[in-house]
């Protein structure tokens, strides 16, 4: 697949039980992931849905086999060589949004933007954009905790994409949502999709998976279907 | 607030033990007027019985007591490995004095005006060459300055400049008795020596003047034995030699002149060891407390850590996190605890040498050390913190 955004080949994760003995959380992943694709990772609890996605994301640093990010080969690339290159080109959203309560939402969103090199007039610039792009521009200088679920979870994603990451990776990014705060979070997703991000999203929900164009399923570490 | 405390409490100790120890060796490093190495003391007191007063009543001691001593100093003078050997009435730095009144030829003295009263000592002539004391004019003390001789004197450069012009001493003589009677004694002063800080090192040297004890003998005196090796080897032979003389004669108080100098300072070095002793206490509670603060700051904001982790932050921006947050505490501590040093160093000041209540180098060095010792406690769990794994702290749902 020339327009690959992620290539995985024989990509394996494990952890020693004992003298000689591994328990396998991911077996042998042979994946491709196209630029613009919206992939919904799905699987019962323990079949390696969020460790894939923390692998993608280069949290975890334990696997083996072959990942190209945007051919970079991370396989071959150091702790900081992985941080820099995620840094660049992936935002996250979490099921528990992981806010910083003791930060305001303009502060929650120039995080990100803190750990990477632009000025603090870019910074600004950057986050008074987004805030202007979701409309909470009315709620930057309230505390997570002033916020409702669905608001928690748009600075999220707000947060998650004001890098300019050109993937998305979402881990049940609608877990602890009221449904119809559901539907406006993946609207979103879609509308971001469409603009070219890449998505990747763990996902219980079969009706988050309509928003995307793919589903990839897991079981016991094995990628069982891809379609 | 308690490492705060901790830290504040910790610099006022350390400061002050950081002046003490800086008063303390500059007090060490202070030119006393003599060389107390490799000089053996002791001190001899002879019975009035045995060695009876002389004629002349101002002498303490005959000519049994002035030929006594005579004949030890040659006998120790002649055994190996001494260089020197001479007998005072007084040894500087031992917690004793005397001091007596005189008259000033030619100089009158008003009704009201007090009349000169200074420090004076007894000595044999080899005394100042025991002491390595400098002679800055004129001459030492010599056996033909014996009591039929005309009486002489020596006096130190403070008396001389104290009480003659331009510190011209030379020559001017001084009595005891009354100026105006016809039979006075006149005592010249044939030499002028170095200053010695004999009251305590910190003080400064008094106006003092010497006699030979051939013309003032007196019973009760300190045998000086400078030696070219450990002056303790000499006790021995010292008390053969003495006890050949007299075999009634013990010897009392043996000791190096070092050990003189030392005691003197005994009180100050016991001042600085106990601030320091409870200075490192604090500082190493400090360190301790820093780090425990530190730790639990990690802890509580683990999952704060894997947040910023994963959404880009560098093992560097957490040390920074981390390490900051220590600086802070720190920086307070520091600042409360030089406020406070600023008025417990007062308390101080009567024990400090040479060295100011507010030193400012010895302040910045102390807070610089504090500052040091409490950054590097909270580097381990800064570095603890470096560790926190993202898939752990953002849940982890398989």
């Amino acid at each position: 697949m020339d327009d690959a955004l992620i290539r995985l080949r024989h990509v394996e994760r494990s952890y020693p039980l004992g003298r000689s003995q591994f328990f396998y959380v991911l077996r042998d992943i042979n994946l491709d992931i196209a630029k613009a694709d919206f992939v919904s990772i799905m699987g019962p609890s323990g079949a390696g849905k969020s460790t894939l996605l923390h692998l993608l994301g280069m949290h975890d640093h334990g696997w083996i086999g072959e990942y190209f990010l945007d051919e970079a080969a991370v396989h071959h690339l150091k702790p900081k060589e992985r941080a820099a290159l995620r840094n660049e080109q992936i935002g996250f959203v979490f099921q528990q949004y992981h806010l910083l309560d003791d930060l305001t939402v303009y502060e929650n969103l120039d995080i990100p933007l803190s750990y990477r090199r632009y000025s603090k007039s870019e910074r600004s610039a950057l986050v008074a954009d987004m805030l202007d792009r979701f409309q909470i521009v009315g709620k930057k200088d309230l505390y997570p905790r002033q916020l409702s679920g669905g608001q928690q979870q748009l600075v999220g994603v707000a947060r998650a994409i004001i890098a300019g990451p050109k993937l998305l990776l979402a881990d049940e990014p609608t877990g602890n949502l009221h449904s119809s705060q559901g539907e406006e979070i993946m609207n979103l997703f879609k509308k971001l999709n469409s603009e070219g991000m890449t998505i990747v999203q763990v996902t219980h929900s079969e009706k988050n998976t309509t928003y995307g164009n793919r589903i990839i399923q897991l079981r016991d570490g094995w990628v069982v279907k891809k379609e | 607030m308690l490492v705060i405390a901790e830290i504040a409490l910790a610099l006022v100790l350390l400061v002050g033990a950081g002046l003490l120890m800086k008063s303390f060796a500059r007090l060490q490093g202070v030119d006393p007027g003599f060389n107390a190495r490799h000089v053996l003391m002791t001190e001899l007191s002879l019975p009035q019985t045995k060695y009876p007063s002389g004629a002349n009543p101002s002498d303490l001691g005959g000519d049994s007591t002035r030929n006594f001593y005579q004949e030890i100093l040659h006998r120790v003078a002649r055994l190996p490995g001494v260089e020197a050997v001479a007998w005072t009435n007084i040894l500087p730095l031992s917690g004793t004095n005397s001091d007596s009144s005189f008259s000033i030829e030619g100089r009158e003295m008003s009704k009201n005006e007090p009349q000169p009263d200074e420090e004076i000592r007894v000595i044999t002539p080899d005394y100042f060459r025991v002491l390595q004391t400098p002679l800055l004019k004129g001459r030492f003390f010599t056996e033909a300055d014996n009591a039929d001789a005309p009486k002489v004197a020596i006096v130190n450069e403070v008396l001389a400049r104290k009480y003659f012009h331009n510190g011209d001493a030379l020559g001017k003589r001084i009595t005891f008795s009354d100026p105006r009677k016809p039979d006075v004694k006149w005592i010249t002063i044939i030499g002028i020596v170095a200053n010695v800080r004999h009251r305590a090192l910190e003080l400064e040297p008094q106006p003092e003047y010497y006699l030979p004890h051939a013309q003032l003998p007196m019973r009760e005196m300190i045998l000086a034995v400078r030696s070219v090796q450990d002056p303790r080897s000499l006790t021995a032979a010292i008390h053969r030699e003495i006890q050949s003389i007299d075999p009634d004669q013990p010897l009392a108080n043996v000791r190096t002149f070092d050990q003189v100098v030392s005691e003197s300072v005994a009180p100050r070095r016991l001042s600085v060891v106990l601030l320091g002793i409870f200075a490192a206490i604090a500082l190493v509670l400090a360190a301790v407390g820093t780090y425990g603060v530190i730790s639990y700051f990690v802890i509580q904001r683990t999952h704060e850590i894997g947040v910023r982790m994963a959404l880009g932050a560098q093992l560097r921006d957490v040390l920074v996190l981390v390490i900051g947050h220590a600086l802070r505490l720190v920086a307070i501590g520091t600042l409360v605890g030089l406020i406070l040093a600023m008025f417990s160093t007062r308390a101080l000041s009567a024990l400090l040498y040479n060295v100011g209540a507010f030193d400012l180098a010895t302040f910045a060095t102390v807070a610089v050390v504090l500052c040091a010792v409490a950054l590097l406690a909270s580097y381990v769990p800064a570095l603890r913190a470096t560790r926190a794994d993202p898939m752990i702290t953002l849940g982890h749902n398989g």
